[in-house]
């Protein structure tokens, strides 16, 4: 479960003792969307990011609106393709992370980034 | 108040807005011809710059410009409506973090209000708009500013001409607008129609600088009070408020042309069947009820035994409900189809739409509670498992009915089924 939420509920025969406690739902888009019109949801595949526990299949939370931190994941384009890469910043550069390399990220590489990766919704059964 | 000439208008509109839509997860289409089709894949109406220069035509049919597309490796998209209305819900709603005075023209155009916004400078605020929008969006929009819608359009035009995508009228001075003008036809003036500039052109009306020069008493002897005002907002006098409350739509149509010709009232029945329930869905889907039903079919104009056919229908009580409408638009059809033709074309058009909410309860309203329910529930499955899971038995599809759309991308950001797909490596 990659979500940290814990989705209880509360059984009630008698008038429940947690009556004046009683709040709204868990709204899941409340919580994993901060910016909507900027946020899209994507779809991934292949499995050379599970290190970064993302599976193929699994669903990404992307929000447009953010810049880059250090390790983070982004969706960039690379090579004219949307792909998923961990990003690492390294004495003020960005750069994409794979297994065996690093890729400068600047404005004359010609990568950009599309969005950053803010959750990801993986199924567990 | 300030006053009313002092207003600051501005028009954001949406570049190639479907193209823009169908570039958004295909980086590789960027700086390379782009074209959307309409519905079954008709005729191309939207055009990337690159499109636009090597020569296809707004509106072309497809097959006309294939030598073209096939020239220069045009990528072709079908349309895909579920795409560019979530978009364009996007835009709209970050335009409204600017301001609540908001006109939604159209799917990619919208005018905004900014006269009471602080603000230091017109060209950084729209600037910073077009900025955010391309940013959290990826849709590229140009933005005109000036004191009039009129005048905003104009300043769009021009905006969509340069690199940075805006312009404003508000900080310049009256030389630059009437040269400005001075460049810009009179029939791309916003309301001057194609009939109009002909009457324009003939009277030795060429450009907008020389409309908004012409004499008052003359223009309304000769033409219309709607073209007085226009002037007027060329000159800077707002006539035209901007219209904040969504207009209701009166009425609502759903027709195709099919791909072959059809002659069988069963084929018949299931594309009208069709329509209906896109139509009943429609309205539904805006609260709305409606009065009146026409059903029409028809043969090709451009054949010999040219027949169009309408039957009206005045519904007893208003409804939006599928299955009563289904029904009552089969009976209509029986009524007027007549044997031996070649059917081009089949519709249905609801109108005197009003909201439900607005209609007065009668003796009988409440037997439709359950069917209300019954609409609700096959609405939101519908919306869960993908449009048509449940719908009426006459509605199965055939092959040649079924939308042609052989170049669909299948991405819809608001249907996670549907989501695009991003690859790791």
């Amino acid at each position: 479960m990659k979500i940290p939420l814990i989705l209880q509920k509360v059984s009630a025969g008698f008038p429940s003792p947690a009556t004046d406690y009683v709040q709204d739902e868990i709204d899941l888009n409340r919580e994993l969307i901060k910016n909507a019109p900027a946020t899209f949801v994507i779809r991934v595949q292949g499995n050379s990011m599970n290190d970064h526990k993302i599976a193929s299949g699994d669903l990404l939370v992307v929000d447009r609106s953010l810049g880059l931190s250090n390790d983070c994941i982004a969706i960039i384009n690379f090579n004219n393709e949307l792909v998923v890469k961990n990003i690492i910043k390294q004495s003020n550069q960005f750069y994409i992370k794979s297994r065996d390399e690093k890729i400068l990220i600047n404005e004359h590489s010609d990568i950009n980034v599309w969005g950053i990766v803010t959750y990801i919704i993986h199924a567990t059964h | 108040m300030q006053p009313i000439n002092n207003r600051i208008i501005a028009l954001v509109d949406c570049n190639a807005f479907y193209v823009s839509c169908e570039r958004l997860f295909r980086p590789d289409l960027a700086r390379k011809p782009v074209v959307v089709l309409s519905n079954n894949d008709g005729c191309i109406i939207s055009r990337s710059t690159e499109a636009k220069q090597i020569g296809i035509k707004m509106g072309e049919p497809l097959f006309k410009a294939k030598p073209l597309i096939d020239k220069y490796k045009v990528a072709v998209f079908s349309s895909n409506y579920e795409l560019y209305g979530d978009l364009s819900r996007r835009v709209m709603k970050i335009l409204k973090n600017f301001t609540s005075d908001i006109e939604f023209y159209s799917i990619d155009e919208a005018f905004l209000d900014l006269t009471y916004i602080k603000m230091s400078s017109v060209e950084e605020y729209i600037a910073n708009i077009r900025k955010i929008i391309l940013q959290w969006t990826g849709i590229p929009v140009s933005i005109g500013a000036a004191n009039t819608k009129t005048l905003a359009k104009v300043a769009n035009h021009i905006a969509k001409k340069k690199r940075v995508g805006i312009e404003e009228f508000i900080s310049k001075d009256q030389d630059y607008i009437n040269k400005e003008l001075e460049k810009f036809p009179v029939e791309e003036v916003w309301g001057i129609g194609r009939q109009l500039s002909k009457f324009f052109h003939n009277n030795n009306f060429h450009n907008s600088y020389q409309l908004k020069c012409a004499d008052n008493y003359w223009v309304r002897k000769n033409s219309s009070i709607v073209v007085l005002k226009t002037i007027h907002e060329l000159q800077g006098i707002c006539c035209f408020p901007l219209n904040f409350i969504p207009i209701v739509r009166k009425n609502c149509c759903v027709s195709r042309s099919f791909g072959t010709t059809i002659t069988d009232i069963n084929d018949l029945k299931e594309a009208l069947v069709n329509h209906c329930i896109t139509a009943a869905e429609r309205i539904r889907s805006e609260g709305l009820i409606t009065k009146t039903m026409h059903v029409f079919i028809k043969t090709s104009k451009f054949k010999n035994n040219y027949v169009s056919r309408v039957q009206k229908v005045d519904l007893p009580m208003a409804t939006n409900n599928t299955i009563e409408l289904v029904n009552l638009s089969i009976k209509a059809l029986e009524d007027i189809y007549v044997k031996g033709y070649y059917y081009s074309k089949a519709g249905i058009i609801f109108s005197e739409l009003e909201p439900k909410d607005h209609y007065t309860k009668n003796l009988f309203s409440d037997l439709n509670q359950n069917l209300d329910h019954l609409m609700n529930i096959i609405d939101q499955t519908n919306n869960r498992f993908g449009r048509g899971s449940i719908t009426i038995a006459e509605a199965r599809q055939s092959n040649h009915f079924k939308l042609r759309r052989k170049h669909f991308s299948g991405i819809d950001t608001s249907f996670i089924k549907m989501a695009p797909i991003v690859r790791t490596n």
